[in-house]
């Protein structure tokens, strides 16, 4: 049986919504999971004053929410098994430090998207704010796994400090691109704005097109033939579907290695 | 029994369990792809003096291959795992690492795991770069062709190494052309390589020497210039005797490999000059498995 949580009304505040986890509710019946408490602010209240709570046939771990605008935080946050569709706009910090399972986003996210991700899926329909995947404030690694589709834009500094993983933005993206990557994959197709992988350590930046500007410690690589591009092209195409950046992987691409500022291990590869 | 004629000695071929692994080797196209693992496989005939018995199993078209260029399929058989490891990485690094253009990657996923690029990473002096590409490793090393690339590391399984049989004519040129035939059978067979020159081996051994510095020596009985002078197995109407050595995955491998070419030995049969089939043994306490070559053609009879 699947849980389906519908928002009734919208809140000024925003509402706190970690802790509503598929396999949690599975293991409640409706009466206790409309007395869960959420957090509006620091005002406690039970979830029935906010959502209508059903129940329907379906796979037990699967959750559906249907916010009513994206006012809803943490959505999915730790998240380790199970489905969590949100059929609407989803807050901020959706999918923080999950580390397995899947979250569907129908609509646009906020900011800090996936943010600390280690495992599982995470695939937005729409729009994303700045900073997708990046590092919660203290902490010193982004994206550590997994993988976060954006069919839609990304805001500045996506894939901050990520460490692992795949990310794919499907449309454009701000400034700073991968802004102090460790390590790990982020593929952008659409248009990318200036200083792309600044501060980047390793990495993969995998690019449909030059970046307006880069770094002056991102140097000029020459173009290259690289046998692991098909790999990661059909990684990326058996993963999030459509067509995947239109290269001939056998054709040279253009490669930027750098942040020679840090330790100058990363690349970006533009495959126009 | 008989077959077209072909006697079939009642007797059996003793085999030896074995460690094996599976390594895909790729390049621009399919001659650097075959280069590079004819060099690997090159001396390999024997664990006894090469550490490690392999061959090339099939070639591979591109669209099997992981990076989309050919590919030539290669099994490395050891007699322990450790074997195993130190000659598949001193192999990879002196006869894959060194060709043009090649790549190498995992053949088998599942089961412990051998280093393949793991440490060979380390020739990229601080340079090389790692990708975990759908839950495997990759390592990037750069060299002065641009970068080879190699999967960190491949599984290993246990195998069978050490079947075989012998063909008797009445010529070296007929016993060499019927083998020639049981090799292209066999060969067209998966999870089977013949490590020996072109699969065949005309140097049969025995266990023991005369000299105490040998553990074996030459397959008196079936010399041809030693009939008269020890107890021959050859009867007087045999010239020459050769060996086919087959290593495979598992014991049916190695199984439907010896009927394959057996059979294809005894398509030419007596009127063609093959006079007989055996196989080779030790009297059956060393290996663990026993191929009887009436069990084994029991499909055919």
């Amino acid at each position: 049986m699947s849980v389906i949580l519908r928002q009734v009304r919208s809140t000024r505040q925003r509402i706190d919504f970690s802790g509503i986890l598929p396999g949690r509710l599975a293991a409640m019946n409706p009466d206790d999971i409309r007395r869960i408490p959420l957090h509006l602010g620091n005002h406690p209240l039970p979830l029935a004053e906010l959502f209508e709570v059903e129940i329907q046939d379906g796979p037990s771990d699967e959750l559906l929410l249907l916010p009513v605008d994206g006012g809803l935080d943490q959505i999915g946050t730790g998240l380790e098994n199970g489905r969590i569709i949100v059929d609407g706009d989803a807050g901020h910090y959706t999918g923080r430090a999950m580390r397995g399972g899947i979250i569907e986003i129908r609509g646009n996210a906020g900011d800090s998207t996936g943010s600390g991700m280690h495992g599982g899926r995470l695939s937005i329909d729409g729009n994303v704010g700045a900073r997708t995947g990046a590092p919660a404030a203290g902490e010193r690694r982004g994206q550590q796994g997994g993988l976060i589709h954006i069919r839609g834009n990304a805001g500045e500094r996506a894939g901050e400090r990520m460490r692992r993983g795949l990310m794919v933005i499907d449309g454009d993206c701000g400034d700073l691109l991968g802004h102090c990557m460790i390590a790990g994959t982020l593929c952008a197709r659409g248009r990318v704005g200036e200083l792309a992988g600044h501060g980047m350590r390793r990495g993969t930046l995998l690019l449909n097109r030059l970046p307006p500007a880069l770094g002056s410690t991102i140097v000029d690589n020459g173009r290259q033939q690289l046998p692991f591009l098909r790999l990661l092209l059909n990684d990326i195409q058996r993963r999030t579907g459509g067509p995947v950046i239109a290269a001939d992987d056998r054709a040279t691409v253009q490669r930027y290695v750098g942040d020679l500022a840090c330790d100058g291990r990363g690349e970006i590869l533009v495959l126009d | 029994m008989q077959i077209n004629g072909v006697v079939i000695e009642d007797t059996f071929a003793e085999a030896f369990g074995m460690k094996a692994t599976r390594i895909v080797i790729t390049a621009v196209n399919r001659h650097w792809a075959r280069q590079a693992a004819e060099t690997m496989t090159g001396f390999a005939t024997s664990v006894i003096g090469c550490g490690v018995e392999a061959g090339i199993e099939n070639e591979i078209p591109e669209t099997q291959t992981p990076d989309g260029r050919p590919g030539i399929g290669v099994l490395l058989f050891g007699m322990s795992g450790k074997d195993l490891a130190k000659q598949l990485e001193r192999r990879t690094g002196q006869c894959v690492l060194t060709c043009p253009t090649t790549a190498v990657f995992a053949g088998m996923q599942d089961g412990e795991q051998l280093p393949l690029g793991k440490n060979l990473r380390y020739f990229g002096d601080g340079y090389q770069i790692s990708k975990l590409i759908a839950g495997r490793r990759y390592w990037r090393v750069p060299v002065m062709d641009g970068e080879f690339l190699a999967e960190e590391t491949t599984a290993r399984c246990g195998a069978v190494g050490g079947g075989n049989f012998l063909v008797l004519a009445r010529t070296q040129e007929q016993a060499l052309a019927a083998c020639e035939d049981a090799v292209i059978a066999m060969r067209r067979l998966p999870n089977v390589v013949l490590p020996f020159p072109g699969g065949i081996v005309r140097s049969g051994s025995k266990v023991g020497s005369r000299y105490k510095s040998l553990m074996a020596s030459t397959n008196d009985a079936y010399c041809p210039t030693l009939r008269g002078l020890v107890a021959s197995r050859l009867d007087d109407a045999t010239g020459a005797a050769l060996e086919i050595v087959v290593n495979g995955l598992d014991e049916q491998d190695v199984s439907t490999a010896m009927r394959a070419g057996i059979r294809a030995v005894c398509a030419r049969g007596a009127e063609q000059g093959i006079t007989r089939v055996s196989a080779g043994n030790y009297g059956g306490k060393l290996g663990q498995f026993h191929f009887r070559l009436h069990e084994v053609l029991g499909a055919l009879t």
